[in-house]
């Protein structure tokens, strides 16, 4: 009995994980506007569903939890998959690819943004200007030195960290909104001094950045008969699994828990013992680290960036994908990049209009939901732990 | 038997602008003491606690905890040494498990840092597990139900189980002395009786420890307490047995006005 | 140049740029006292307020007036602007502002920073040829036809027009100091800025107040708009993102919360901007940059500004 529910659940996960990700390819493949107003009726329908049927859907639910390694496995192995499956199903393959692509390098800056903000509460309104530093710094030093991607890479995640720093620490002693107002400000700076400073092309940008060469394998081949677009891929899903490792670990610990309660109640905090200063100044480091990582990768996928690649617009994404997701959740934060980074492209009816609705986006997310989409779920920081009770 | 004093001060001023909160505050805590401290709404009992845990940097006078001058020290710097305190509010994270708002009490005591939790997810269990065993045996000793709601949300609780969380999260470091502010704030006289044997709990759990609290309600003040200090306009106006301080006329005077027979009013 | 008519002119120019951002940073001061949020929809709002001037005057047909009824219409025009404004403000503000401002003081940042983005993007793509510069037509010239049109003193040339400027917005200010200090409204708004539990027990009502306050904010904006579209000649959609940023960071540097703070700080900030843009190399251009880092500095040394806001936390 108890082998057949094993296998039972197993089979559950499988199914559903499929279902959704052959239906994300026929997104992908259908062109017109109607499958996205398909999905959402389908969501809606989903959503009613699961208000009537709750003992199925919890049912559902408790399947991944007790196989969550399980399932997070089987999408691993389906998102390596991706590129070769979706060559088969869908025609424009190679630009979903390159969507697809910078969801996820927004996904890895939204993790770093989400480290500070939603599981720390520091509020860091430049983001984009972090993503711009570590483009910047991998651009300049791919075009100017000849550095390769494996030096390029990390360095740009350094600077945008080295940079974070030297702005946050002075500015520590500012209270929450003033802290925000600051790194609004440097935002705006930032992207005002790149425009006119001419070693780093002013307004024009770099160009021709060298493309990513791996230990001699050269990024612009096309692997299997495919597009070089596939080499991108599979190293943005490598960070990105490694990001959310990594997130995942740090919030399922002392840290997580200590920076939580600094987010919460930092007086509190102080009071059993924990130097506030010092966490936050640790948080800024790590989550600029991957912001810069995020923009270093970009440049070399793109080989051209420019200034309006990091403006206050796009810091304001990347808040929205935190705050959309829900603060402070992993998934969530993925949720959040996908939602707003590839369903727009469906929309290209509308992409005059994308910028309002993210505006819009925003106001309405804070208003009726702020805590965003995904519920919250306890820390619980190992099953084996939560069991024994 | 001569009593080893943990904690004092040297003449504490603390200055609001042109307002003395606290002026000339001579204290003394003595090992293995329940301590406590009355004055009247604004007399600067609070003040006092956020001077010697840090929150306010005295504008004169200092301080010494164990022989060390801790003056003009931050927080975190001072409950490392060995203190821990409660809150007039009770201040918890709502969202936040009970037994993450019991386990960063733990904080400065834990060894895990970002390498472990990195990499030796082993070691960090094994420890998040040695914690979360003295946390259930707190939990225990105050109320047994909580035991089962260690991964519920405290904001779920009722008021007084965050209290015994707020507590726990204060004994679980095996402080040498914790400070409870106002604990009884905000209970009925049911909740609070319960209060006044969870102390008495807090002290046979913790036998080394020293306990002060600062109080309104007499009644606690009365049952609970070795010796009591209080306080009016910020500064030191009695020291004693509860008996002796609430029979003190300065006192009565603070708390009633002149002219006023109150002999009934302390009875406890 | 003499110096002397180097420094009178960086001077002058700084004048004319505070005012408008003293009005702008004066609503911004009065959200933040009345509502406890960081407005950054404000910014859009002022533009909003040049566009609607501007189509006004387009359809009031200015240009083709003449003698007195020409200066009734433009009297008519700032009126009608900075009412229309208004209306506007205290719209936004119960749709989207009062519901975020209960929580934390970075969450109506954010929300209010979508909001101006949505304002703009919406000017942008509604307004007929809404994403090119306009040209602002210009009002204050037919005042002076037949007269030279400017003076000149030590040096500098000073053109009616701007004096004129010059007037309103003291004029404006004084008003508006009068009012805040002196009458039985703007004492409403002040209780309501400091306690407004208090006030609410002290029977103003709240809700009006706040209307009020975003009312007078926003016409204020509208205000600050025409004098900048009149002084620049030139208005686009996206120009309120930076006055925006600008009214702001003038707030907290003369202390938030506080109106003549957010005076001085208006005028601190374009003055920072007029020296650095006259004695640095290329400091046009790098003007914002300057008067950020100023006001960074001030955040860094003495948050509560030039005036002083109270800052405490309780434990």
């Amino acid at each position: 009995m108890m082998k057949k529910n094993r296998f039972f659940d197993k089979f559950i996960v499988a199914l559903v994980e499929l279902i959704v990700y052959f239906y994300i390819m026929i997104f992908f493949r259908v062109e017109s506007v109607w499958i996205l107003i398909i999905t959402v009726i389908l969501l809606g329908v989903i959503f009613y569903l699961s208000k009537k049927f709750k003992k199925t859907f919890e049912l559902i639910n408790d399947s991944f939890t007790k196989n969550s390694k399980f399932a997070t496995f089987l999408i691993v192995i389906l998102m390596i998959a991706f590129p070769f499956v979706s060559k088969l199903i869908v025609p424009l393959y190679i630009y979903w690819l390159l969507i697809t692509i910078q969801t996820f390098i927004f996904a890895i800056v939204a993790l770093g943004l989400n480290f500070q903000a939603g599981t720390t509460g520091v509020m860091n309104l430049s983001s984009a200007a972090f993503y711009g530093v570590g483009a910047y710094t991998a651009g300049y030093l791919a075009l100017h030195y000849k550095l390769p991607a494996i030096l390029t890479i990390p360095l740009g995640g350094i600077a945008a960290s080295i940079f974070g720093l030297l702005l946050f620490i002075p500015i520590f002693r500012a209270r929450g909104q003033y802290f925000a107002l600051i790194t609004l400000a440097f935002g705006y700076m930032f992207v005002l001094s790149l425009n006119n400073l001419n070693f780093v092309g002013g307004p024009q940008g770099l160009k021709n950045i060298p493309p990513i060469n791996l230990f001699g394998y050269n990024f612009q081949k096309a692997p299997f008969g495919t597009h070089f677009y596939v080499n991108y891929y599979y190293l943005v899903l490598i960070i990105l699994l490694i990001a959310l490792l990594i997130f995942q670990r740090l919030y399922n610990s002392w840290i997580g828990l200590t920076l939580n309660y600094i987010r919460d109640d930092e007086p509190a905090a102080k009071g059993c013992g924990v130097s506030t200063n010092k966490w936050k100044l640790m948080t800024l480091l790590i989550g600029n680290f991957f912001m810069g990582i995020g923009g270093a990768i970009y440049a070399h996928m793109i080989g051209f960036i420019s200034p309006p690649n990091f403006t206050l617009t796009i810091s304001l994404l990347i808040i929205s994908i935190v705050l959309l997701g829900g603060s402070d959740n992993i998934i969530g934060v993925l949720v959040g990049a996908f939602i707003l980074v590839l369903i727009p492209e469906k929309l290209r009816v509308i992409t005059e209009y994308r910028v309002m609705l993210y505006g819009l986006l925003i106001v309405l997310i804070l208003i009726f939901r702020p805590k965003g989409l995904i519920p919250f779920k306890e820390r619980i920081y190992d099953k084996v732990i939560a069991k024994e009770n | 038997m001569e009593k080893k004093t943990i904690l004092y001060t040297e003449d504490i001023e603390m200055r609001f602008g042109g307002l003395y909160a606290l002026k000339n505050v001579n204290i003394k805590i003595y090992e293995n003491e329940i301590l406590g401290m009355i004055g009247p709404n604004g007399s600067g009992k609070t003040t006092f606690f956020n001077v010697i845990t840090g929150f306010y940097k005295p504008t004169g006078g200092n301080f010494y905890f164990l022989g060390e001058r801790l003056t003009g020290k931050e927080p975190y710097d001072i409950m490392i040494r060995g203190l821990s305190r409660t809150y007039q509010t009770s201040r918890v994270c709502f969202d936040l498990t009970v037994l993450d708002n019991i386990l960063i009490g733990t904080h400065f005591v834990q060894k895990s840092r970002y390498f472990d939790a990195l990499f030796n997810r082993k070691k960090l269990y094994k420890e998040i597990e040695y914690y979360k065993e003295k946390a259930v045996h707190l939990l225990k000793i105050f109320n047994p139900d909580l035991v089962n709601k260690l991964f519920v949300r405290v904001g779920s609780l009722p008021f007084i189980d965050r209290r015994r969380v707020e507590i726990s999260r204060a004994m679980i470091s095996e402080p040498k002395l914790i400070l409870l502010d106002e604990p009884s704030a905000g209970m009925n006289a049911d909740e609070t009786k319960e209060l006044m044997d969870d102390i008495g709990k807090v002290r046979s759990e913790m036998k080394n420890a020293t306990i002060f609290i600062i109080e309104h309600d007499m009644k606690v003040i009365g049952t609970v307490t070795e010796r009591v200090y209080a306080l009016n306009f910020g500064q030191v106006i009695a020291e004693g047995t509860y008996k002796e301080v609430s029979n003190n006329i300065d006192v009565k005077e603070a708390y009633f006005g002149k002219e006023l027979d109150n002999e009934n009013r302390f009875a406890a | 140049m003499s110096g002397f008519a180097v420094i009178l002119q960086i001077l002058f120019n700084g004048i004319m740029l505070g005012i408008q951002y003293s009005m702008i940073a004066v609503g911004f001061t009065l959200f933040r006292g009345v509502l406890n949020v960081l407005n950054f929809s404000h910014g859009d709002v002022f533009m909003v307020g040049a566009f609607i001037s501007m189509t006004l005057m387009g359809a009031f047909g200015v240009m083709s007036a003449a003698g007195l009824s020409y200066i009734g219409l433009i009297i008519v025009i700032f009126i009608l602007s900075m009412i229309l404004l208004g209306i506007i403000g205290v719209i936004f503000e119960r749709l989207a502002v009062k519901p975020v401002s209960k929580g934390p003081v970075t969450m109506s940042l954010l929300a209010t920073l979508g909001l101006g983005i949505a304002i703009r993007e919406a000017v942008r793509l509604f307004y007929p040829r809404g994403g090119e510069s306009k040209k602002f037509p210009e009002l204050f010239h037919k005042l002076f036809e037949g007269t030279k049109g400017a003076f000149e003193f030590s040096g500098v040339i000073f053109r009616y027009e701007n004096i004129l400027f010059l007037i309103i917005g003291v004029a404006v200010v004084l008003i508006l100091a009068f009012f805040i200090n002196k009458t039985k409204m703007g004492l409403a708004i002040r209780a309501v800025a400091q306690d407004a539990e208090c006030a609410l027990m002290m029977g103003v009502n709240k809700d009006f107040i706040i209307d009020l306050t975003f009312f007078i904010g926003s016409a204020l904006a509208a205000l600050a708009a025409i004098l900048y579209g009149l002084y620049y000649n030139t208005i686009v959609f996206d120009m309120g993102a930076l006055m925006g940023v600008i009214g702001l960071s003038a707030a907290v540097v003369g202390g938030l919360g506080n109106i003549y703070g957010a005076i001085i700080g208006g005028f601190v900030f374009s003055l920072t901007e007029a020296l650095s843009a006259a004695l640095i190399p290329r400091g046009s251009e790098f003007m914002d940059v300057v008067a950020f880092a100023v006001v960074i500095l001030f955040l860094i040394f003495r948050p509560s500004g030039i005036l002083g806001e109270k800052v405490f936390e309780r434990v």
